[in-house]
């Protein structure tokens, strides 16, 4: 446990020297708080429909004006966050662990369970996402659920094909024979030795995922492929105001921006991880 | 001294990878035999000694040994009881009792652990080996000359003579009965090189543990090897007393490589062989003796066939129609 925290250490104290990753990081930071709090923060109920006041420009009372049902905009834009977040959280951890998995069942088990699993990932990855999207929201209807679900099954094939790239490079490695050697499980070599050793690239290709994940909820929940209304969501809240685009460009305005903020965020966090973790760019001491 | 290790008639067989150039070329091998035929013998207490040039098959027969090689044909007797196969092909050992040291220290110590970590592996893996596995990994870092500052260091932190210690720890750690080394003295300075031998045959005294050397260093056989075995593209082509051997040579490729050996006794001037060439590849391994075109005693029989094992009572034996007199 205490190289796991030396090694947290470790990564923060990089970021401090690197400022476009610490600004990724507190743009992650204030993002997952505001999505946290959302409840708290929120000014307005986002559900308050007050039709006499409808896209309004912003004032003291509504920071960030009303949509064309006169709901309050800041308070969905902090809930939508958090529809935002859960989606990307919950996906990109059930696929990285299934993705894991897999990857590693395929790099390291027999040919014949590589090439299965490889032809799977294949097919997988060859439907649109889009397409895929629209064929499982007509047989189950638009749901959170389903979006989560559509998001699971099209990343799963990304990372197991990286785990199983990862594995492959490393069975042959003379760690990995040595640990056979001396009698060690296939359990115990993957969990203890292959694992930390591919774990570095997945963190950062999971960290720079998330805005495509979050980008892709919105892109889904604009198409009326996810949340169903009156909930709120950032796709949802840039499709309600769409529409309303010459009169009052609030509601996309509100709806874009936290959009971007959260791309750049994770990725200029992502990015720097992927510096700091790569061992070739950082000193890691004279030999090896 | 009772036997431990008796391997007959060893055979490993790799297949070739296909593609484009197997498709081109119909008399491309679709396997490659590294290890063709190997008999040996070891019994506890003592070390064999198993010399080549690279590319004879040196650290083939010590993965198949291990298990980490396909296996085509052979009969293996670990402390009596045969060896069985897996699906695969591999060997099946007893694989606490049979322990292997790489070629390569450091590549061989898994780079995100500590040494703490790792010589406790072989306590976790094998609950019944240590009580108190914090204690042990300190009693095997003082069995092998390191202080316990070690403990908390990772491998790339490990000089090449410290890491050799370490992996010669975690071999320890299994109390295996048979200890297979692979180059142990390779990348070592000279000192170190006689205190990693020294340590060898040290805890060999101690423990009674069987040990087959992997080497192209004659000078150490000569330093820790009762029986030794030349090995030419797969095969052994003389094998015996390491003594005898040394003394006189009866195959011509290991008058060659005695007579290459540089020494510091200069009051004995060796007959000089030279070979021409490179060691034959082994997807064109030479019909007959494998050695005939490199061979300065070749006869068009050497050509032909390959000579049957000949000995002098049983303690050194050779594969060779024109041995030296």
């Amino acid at each position: 446990m205490s190289t796991r925290f030396g090694f947290l250490k470790e990564v923060f104290a990089s970021l401090r020297k690197d400022p476009l990753g610490m600004t990724g990081l507190v743009i992650v930071v204030l993002v997952l708080l505001a999505s946290v709090f959302a409840s708290q923060l929120a000014p307005h109920d986002p559900l308050d429909v007050d039709v006499h006041n409808r896209l309004q420009s912003p004032s003291w009372q509504h920071w960030l004006g009303t949509d064309q049902l006169g709901r309050d905009v800041l308070s969905r834009v902090l809930l939508g966050g958090r529809v935002a977040l859960k989606v990307a959280l919950v996906a990109i951890s059930v696929s990285l662990s299934a993705g894991l998995l897999l990857g590693m069942m395929a790099g390291f088990g027999p040919a014949w369970l590589d090439r299965l699993l490889v032809t799977c990932f294949d097919t997988l990855r060859s439907f649109p996402t889009i397409m895929f999207a629209l064929a499982i929201v007509a047989l189950t209807g638009p749901s959170l659920n389903t979006v989560i679900g559509v998001i699971i099954i099209t990343s799963i094939p990304v990372y197991a094909r990286i785990v199983r790239t990862q594995t492959q490079a490393l069975r042959d490695q003379d760690y990995i024979l040595a640990e056979r050697a001396m009698g060690a499980s296939t359990a115990r070599i993957l969990g203890h030795h292959v694992l930390p050793n591919i774990a570095a690239p997945l963190l950062i290709l999971a960290s720079m995922d998330v805005p495509a994940v979050v980008a892709m909820e919105a892109g889904l929940s604009f198409l009326g492929l996810g949340v169903s209304p009156p909930t709120p969501s950032w796709g949802s809240i840039l499709n309600d105001g769409y529409s309303y685009l010459r009169n009052s460009p609030w509601p996309i305005i509100a709806g874009g921006i936290p959009l971007i903020l959260v791309t750049l965020g994770f990725t200029f966090f992502g990015e720097s991880l992927r510096d700091i973790l790569d061992p070739k760019l950082r000193g890691k001491g004279e030999a090896s | 001294m009772s036997e431990l290790l008796k391997v007959r008639d060893l055979r490993v067989r790799y297949p070739v990878a296909g593609g484009i150039a197997a498709m081109l070329d119909r008399n491309r091998p679709s396997y490659v035999d590294v290890v063709h035929g190997v008999s040996l013998d070891i019994a506890r207490g003592e070390t064999l000694a198993v010399v080549g040039e690279s590319g004879s098959g040196k650290t083939t027969l010590a993965m198949a040994l291990c298990g980490l090689a396909p296996v085509l044909a052979g009969d293996v007797r670990f402390d009596g009881a045969a060896m069985s196969k897996a699906r695969d092909q591999h060997l099946r050992p007893d694989r606490r009792r049979i322990a292997l040291m790489f070629q390569d220290p450091v590549g061989s110590l898994s780079p995100r652990m500590t040494v703490r970590r790792l010589l406790s592996e072989p306590f976790r893996i094998y609950s019944e080996l240590s009580q108190d596995p914090d204690r042990s990994v300190l009693e095997l870092l003082s069995m092998v000359g390191l202080s316990s500052d070690f403990a908390d260091r990772y491998p790339h932190q490990l000089s090449g003579g410290q890491a050799r210690r370490v992996c010669l720890a975690r071999a320890l750690a299994q109390k295996p009965d048979l200890l297979i080394a692979d180059e142990p003295t390779a990348g070592l300075d000279v000192s170190i090189q006689g205190e990693v031998l020294n340590l060898l045959s040290d805890l060999q005294q101690e423990l009674g543990l069987g040990i087959m050397i992997i080497t192209h260093n004659l000078n150490i056989v000569r330093h820790v090897a009762e029986q030794m075995a030349i090995m030419y593209l797969g095969r052994f082509v003389e094998q015996g007393l390491s003594e005898l051997v040394f003394q006189h040579p009866r195959h011509p490729y290991t008058a060659a490589l005695l007579a290459a050996n540089p020494s510091t006794n200069f009051d004995v001037v060796p007959e000089r062989i030279e070979l021409t060439g490179e060691i034959p590849g082994l997807l064109q391994r030479p019909a007959g003796c494998e050695f005939h075109n490199r061979c300065p005693r070749v006869q068009p029989k050497c050509r032909a066939s390959f000579p049957d094992r000949q000995s002098s009572n049983g303690k050194q034996g050779w594969n060779c129609f024109h041995p030296l007199p």
